[in-house]
Formats: C-alpha cells, structure tokens, sequence
C-alpha cells in the first residue's frame, strides 16, 4: 500500500472510486470536494502524482478542472483520471494502476533502515539532481555533446536504480544505450517521456509522500 | 583498529547511500567526488578499502585504480559501475581491482559482502607481514665476524 493518489469529486462518486483504488493497492491522502480542489493544489505542495476527476462534476465540470490542474506550476508529471464515466481528454481509471511499480519499495527499504533523517535527504539530494540532470542532458543532446549526455544518463541511471525507481531506471538505460551507439536524435525523441517519468517518479519520491508510508515499507510492504 | 574506507562517485546519491550503509555497519567512511580528490584523500589517511565508479569526470575509474596500485598498494579496490561488461571487469582486474560490483545497489548485500572479502583478505595479509616480522632475526644483536689478525 502506498499512499500518492488524490480523488476530487462529490461523495456519491468517492464511494465507488476509493474502493477502487485501494483495490489497485493504494490508500488515498486527500479526498476534496471539487470547489475545494483548486485551492488545494495551488498552495504548496506536495502534489500527489495521480489524480481521480470524478465524472459529472457539478459546478466547475471535470473537464474544465483536469485543464485547469495541468495548468499549475509542477504539475507536468501529473496523471489525471476520470472516475465513475467518462470526461472529455481523460483516460479512465485503470484496474491496475501502472504507477503502483514506479517505485520498488523493497528498495526503498533498504535505505529507509538507514532512519528516516538519512532518508529524507537522499530523497532531496536525488531530486534536486534529478532535476539538474535533466537539463543538461537536453542541453547536451541540443550541442550534440554525446560525453556529456552520456554521462548524465548514467549517473541518473544509477541513482534512480539504487532508490527502486525501477521504470526510470530502464528508460535511462535506454535512452544511454542510444547515446553510446552515437544516436543523439534516437535518444532525443525520448525526452518527452523521459520529462513525463521522472516527474512522476519525482512525486512518488517526495518524503512527504513516502513518510507517511515508512511504517508499511519498513515492515517489507509491497504495493 | 577501524577499517577505513574511501568511497569514490561522481553521483551523490550513490556516494551517500554507499557511505551511510558501510557506516552502519561499523566502517569509517570517507567520500570523494573524483579521482582527483580520491588521491588527495589517499595522499593523507590510510586507506583500507577504496570503492570506486568508473565512469567519472575527469580521470576515471581506471586512471584512478592505475594510482592507487602505486602509489597505496596495501588498499584493496572494488568497483562499483553501471557498465558491467567483461571488457570492464577484466580491465579493471587488470588494474588491480580486487572485486566489481554492479550498480544500482538496490540490494546491498554484494557490495557488503565484497566489502567483508575484501577486509578479509586484507587482515590476512597484515597477519602474515606481522608473523614475518616476529620471525626475521635480529641483527642488530648478531655477532659481527672477527675482522684482522
């Protein structure tokens, strides 16, 4: 169980949808009525990286809702669903959610045994370099700078490996694999994904999220 | 005595979590950032254990093992990389490393074991320089041979 996902909608719908996904293996850290969502997200984070949208929204409308979310600052990564039908521009809620493996947290057991203080700062020190390493991995693709992207991606590579990111690490490993055949541009056309992933990686990652899920990992949980 | 070990990466993370764990374990840990510093490290602590990334800005793994070999023999060098290739494993043997482990370290057990072989090791060699010693005559106190008539 691991506790990342966001529900916005009108308690009629919440019923069906928390049942849903604590069946897909998640707990829920907010359930917000719509009008109190905007609110919510527009403050400081953090942010859930998965997001329900509950269908047949009164007031400001789900679909209006979802476009505004994606509109906010930090909320790239963001996945939004469509709970209880259907709303324009939104996938539905999934039986399984992908998201349930962005993180191992067999892995991330093993670091949380090292206490929560450590843990907490190598979850800031990945994230602050994560960020750094992704600009410059573009801005080495862009120069044509095949040393430098390559030893961006492999750094990366590891860090998000040795903290269970076990799907970021893969497409890494992908994207290094290209930039030591040489093929900048192959390795380029990953870098929307790339961006997508280790945003919502970067979520699931925030010790605000894995902090109130310590108990469960610590205790050998699997999501 | 405490083992000392110097941890080697360019990648933070890597560099702390290998160094947090090792020190759980009862190991002083240092770390470095490069090659570079590594040998600046060497140059003024003893070294028991080097642990090292091979892809590195600036002088690299390998440059960096090559050092070690001359100029602190007694530290035994595991490498930790992504690039687990035979042409890397047998290149760094080559040079001198004493284990290779792959990255990510997800599960720590290897590096830990390799670490715990690698002290072994170590320890025996020290066991057996010092059973030499004990052994090697005294020669300040041997007779000197007559000399004259």
């Amino acid at each position: 169980m691991i506790h990342i996902a966001l529900l916005v909608g009108p308690v009629r719908v919440l019923a069906t949808a928390l049942k849903a996904v604590a069946e897909a293996g998640y707990s829920v850290d907010l359930v917000l009525q719509a009008p109190m969502a905007l609110g919510r997200l527009t403050g400081p984070g953090p942010y859930p990286c998965l997001i329900g949208i509950a269908a047949g929204l009164d007031g400001v409308g789900a679909a209006a809702l979802a476009q505004a979310i994606r509109r906010l600052p930090g909320q790239a990564g963001t996945r939004l669903y469509a709970i209880g039908g259907t709303v324009p521009g939104l996938s539905p809620w999934p039986d399984r959610l992908p998201e349930a493996e962005l993180v191992d947290l067999s892995a991330l057991r093993e670091v949380a045994l090292l206490g929560p203080a450590r843990l907490q700062h190598l979850l800031a020190v990945y994230r602050e370099e994560s960020a750094m390493r992704l600009q410059a991995i573009r801005l080495a693709l862009a120069k044509d700078d095949q040393a430098q992207a390559e030893a961006m991606l492999h750094g990366w590579k590891g860090a998000a490996g040795s903290l269970g990111a076990g799907p970021l690490a893969r497409l890494l490993a992908t994207m290094n694999g290209l930039v030591r055949r040489g093929d900048l541009a192959a390795t380029a056309g990953y870098l929307g994904e790339l961006e997508e992933l280790a945003g919502t990686t970067d979520q699931a990652l925030r010790w605000e999220v894995v902090q109130p899920a310590l108990p469960e990992i610590l205790a050998g949980g699997q999501a | 005595m405490s083992v000392n070990i110097l941890v080697v990466d360019d990648e933070a993370v890597i560099r702390e979590l290998v160094a947090a764990r090792l020190g759980r374990l009862g190991y002083a840990v240092v770390t470095a950032v490069s090659g570079e510093a590594a040998l600046a490290t060497l140059a003024i602590r003893r070294t028991d254990i080097l642990i090292t990334d091979l892809m590195m800005p600036g002088m690299g793994g390998f440059g960096l093992l090559k050092r070690v070999r001359v100029e602190s023999p007694l530290t035994r060098s595991i490498v930790l990389t992504g690039y687990v290739t035979l042409d890397n494993v047998l290149a760094a043997l080559k040079e001198g490393a004493f284990s290779v482990v792959a990255k990510p370290i997800d599960n720590p057990a290897p590096l830990e074991q390799a670490v715990e072989l690698a002290y072994q090791v170590l320890q025996g060699w020290l066991d057996q320089l010092a059973a030499l010693g004990r052994q090697r005559p005294d020669l300040s106190s041997a007779r000197r041979p007559s000399v004259g008539p």
